[in-house]
């Protein structure tokens, strides 16, 4: 092994980093060599003088200086807040300002007038009405032209009903809640008219 | 604190420190090994004192994500942050000494032990003082703190393996600054 890898292991060997071949290399190469021995001996010193690094008594007084700074340190940010009170107080203005904007845009609003809702009923009714029409005059239909044409008919009409029905119900339920809604703003209007 | 709040605060998550109770209990057993690791970096008692107090200071600031197991590895990193900054600031102003006199550490208290005088500790401190920063951390963290190579390359935000060149490193320029000192001594 040559100085120069002696050199670069020195630090690994004392550390007890090495497998046992190349730790037994270093030592081989050691008993042979002046200048590396001297290497190792002055690298021992040094990793022994580290070692022996003391440090001072920790202070008794670090837990009680740290809970003062706290404290201190949140009590001034709160003198902060009363040394510029004018600028405080308008920021607690601008932000419920922006708070009331915020919610009136937000809040639920009806997005049918209120002649639309009564068109889009009384047009859903009309709607049904032709459908019962239509459904009788099948059946009679088939009645005097044979059952099976009467059977298309039924599940035809039978399956629009049903569609019909499922937006009658989600149609009644946003009606309801809209005139809800309505009355809340103008209940006086809505008790006296006779439509409702 | 009225009673159910306590109870409550007592079934909330152990592994967090929930209460000011539970900080200063974190600070009393943290508090040797953060200001060992500040005076070991800054060299100075009192520096290294209030490393050591703005570190929990942070510390406070941080109780929402400081976990019990992980709170040691987090203090060091952050007492190692704020050395370096505070080294470097040193650096800056220009008012780095080169003739750095460490306060001489309280000796050994077995005598038998075969331990350098106070003049020799404080050599090696001012030719570590002497040391690149990145050097200084590595050294000070392997050979002063114990701490492993994945801890130090954690604290340090680095991989391994340049963990170990730094310290390499850092042990063989302290050995070339300490050369004159111990071979003078061998003699």
């Amino acid at each position: 092994m040559h100085c120069k890898t002696v050199k670069k292991l020195m630090e690994a060997y004392i550390e007890g980093e090495l497998d046992e071949p190349r730790s037994k290399a270093i030592e081989s190469h050691i008993a042979n060599c002046q200048i590396c021995a001297n290497e190792l001996a002055l690298t021992q010193k040094v990793h022994k003088a580290v070692d022996c690094l003391s440090t001072p008594p920790v202070p008794g007084d670090i837990i009680s200086n740290t809970l003062n700074l706290i404290h201190q340190r949140s009590v001034s940010r709160w003198l902060w807040l009363r040394k510029w009170p004018v600028v405080v107080s308008a920021m607690i203005l601008l932000g419920l300002i922006l708070f009331g904007i915020g919610y009136q845009r937000f809040n639920t609003k009806p997005d049918l007038t209120e002649e639309q809702i009564i068109e889009a009923s009384e047009g859903l009714n009309l709607a049904l009405g032709i459908v019962a029409a239509g459904t009788q005059y099948a059946q009679n239909t088939a009645i005097a032209e044979g059952a099976r044409t009467y059977d298309l008919v039924k599940v035809a009409s039978v399956s629009t009903l049903q569609e019909i029905s499922k937006v009658q119900i989600e149609v009644s339920e946003k009606i309801k809640a809209n005139l809800g809604f309505l009355s809340q703003l103008n209940f006086d209007e809505v008790k006296n008219n006779e439509e409702f | 604190m009225v009673a159910n709040q306590q109870d409550i605060l007592n079934i909330t998550d152990t592994r967090f420190i929930s209460s000011e109770q539970d900080f200063i209990v974190l600070m009393q057993e943290n508090q040797e090994c953060i200001y060992r690791l500040a005076f070991n970096l800054l060299g100075d008692a009192e520096e290294a004192k209030d490393a050591t107090q703005e570190t929990f200071v942070r510390a406070w600031k941080k109780l929402d994500i400081l976990r019990r197991e992980t709170s040691r590895a987090w203090l060091s990193k952050t007492t190692v942050n704020l050395c370096t900054d505070w080294l470097r600031k040193r650096k800056f102003k220009g008012d780095f000494p080169e003739n750095f006199q460490y306060q001489t550490p309280d000796p050994k208290p077995d005598p038998l032990e075969e331990c350098i005088k106070d003049e020799a500790q404080n050599k090696v401190r001012v030719a570590i003082s002497k040391l690149a920063p990145k050097y200084r951390i590595a050294l000070i963290l392997r050979d002063l703190e114990g701490m492993s190579y994945q801890e130090i390359a954690d604290i340090m935000g680095m991989k391994m393996n340049k963990v170990k060149s730094n310290i390499f490193r850092g042990r063989q320029k302290l050995k070339d600054l300490l050369r004159p000192f111990f071979e003078v001594d061998r003699q």
